[in-house]
C-alpha cells in the first residue's frame, strides 16, 4: 500500500475549531480509507463467524435435547449482545458493499474531467460520500431492530 | 465479477434467513429457535433452499475475500498457490458439513 500525503481532508486549523464536530472530520488518510478498513474488519469477523456458526448448528441433527443444550450456551446476555455487534457488522458490510458495486459500475461516480488545480475527486463525490455515511446509519437501524426483537421480543 | 454477484445474492437470502428469525411466521426471536420451529423450516423445501444458497454464497464470498486480504498481505507464488488451496480446502469443508446439515434434517429431520 502505497504511502500517500493527505488528501483532500479538512484542513489542521480549520477542523480544529469545530469542537466535538471535528470528530466527523477528522480523517487523517481520506474518509474512504475509514470505509477501506471497516469493510475488511466486518468482513473478516462475519467470515469468521459464518464458519463457526455452520459447525455449532449442526447440532440441530443432534436432536432436541442436544439443540436445547446449544440454546442454553449462545442464548445467554453475551450472546444477545454479540448478536447486536454481529447485525452492526452486516449493517455495515451491507450498504458499504451496496455503495462499493454501485461505484463499481461507474453509477454515482463523476464524469471524467481534465485533472486541473485544486484536483476534485469525482470518485468520492457527495453521492458516495452520503453512501458512505448512510452505511454507518444502516448499522445502527440493525442494531435497533435487533435490540426490539431480541431484548424486547416485538 | 462473482465476487458482486454473490453479494447480492447473500442480500436477497440473507434478507429471507434474518426475515425467518424475527417476524416471518414464527412466534419472535425466542421462538424462531425451539427446536420443532427449525426443524420445520428445514423439512420446508423453499426454507432449506434458501439456507444450502446461503451456505453456498457466503462460503465463496467470504473466503474469497480472506483470500484478496492475504494476497495483498504478500506477494509469491508459493504463497499464492498455499492460500488459494488452503481457503479451497476450507470452503469444501464448510459447504460439505453445512449441506450434511441441510439435508440431513430436510429428509431425516
Amino acid at each position: 500500500m502505497s504511502k500517500r500525503k493527505r488528501g483532500s481532508t479538512e484542513p489542521e486549523m480549520r477542523s480544529a475549531r469545530k469542537g466535538v464536530r471535528r470528530w466527523l472530520y477528522y480523517h487523517p488518510q481520506g474518509l474512504g480509507r475509514t470505509a477501506f478498513l471497516f469493510h475488511r474488519v466486518t468482513g473478516l469477523g462475519l467470515t469468521a463467524y459464518f464458519v463457526v456458526h455452520v459447525l455449532s448448528v449442526g447440532t440441530i441433527l443432534s436432536g432436541e435435547d442436544a439443540w436445547e443444550m446449544f440454546l442454553e450456551i449462545v442464548e445467554t446476555p453475551v450472546g444477545w449482545y454479540g448478536e447486536l455487534l454481529l447485525l452492526a457488522a452486516i449493517g455495515f458490510h451491507f450498504a458499504n458493499g451496496v455503495r462499493l458495486i454501485l461505484g463499481e459500475f461507474g453509477l454515482t461516480l463523476d464524469k471524467p474531467t481534465r485533472p486541473d488545480y485544486p484536483f476534485k475527486t469525482g470518485s468520492f463525490n457527495l453521492a458516495q460520500k452520503s453512501l458512505l455515511v448512510l452505511a454507518f446509519v444502516v448499522a445502527a437501524l440493525f442494531v435497533l431492530l435487533g435490540y426490539l426483537f431480541i431484548f424486547l421480543e416485538l | 465479477m462473482l465476487h458482486y454477484a454473490t453479494g447480492v445474492l447473500i442480500v436477497v437470502f440473507g434478507a429471507v434467513h434474518l426475515a425467518t428469525h424475527s417476524f416471518l411466521g414464527v412466534e419472535g426471536y425466542a421462538g424462531s429457535l425451539q427446536y420443532l420451529s427449525v426443524i420445520g423450516r428445514y423439512r420446508t423445501a423453499l426454507f432449506a433452499f434458501t439456507l444450502e444458497a446461503l451456505l453456498v454464497t457466503i462460503a465463496y464470498h467470504g473466503l474469497n475475500g480472506t483470500r484478496m486480504i492475504l494476497l495483498e498481505f504478500r506477494q509469491g507464488e508459493r504463497w499464492n498457490m498455499a492460500v488459494n488451496w488452503l481457503l479451497v480446502a476450507v470452503g469444501i469443508l464448510v459447504v460439505a458439513y453445512g449441506t450434511r446439515t441441510v439435508l440431513g434434517a430436510y429428509l431425516w429431520g
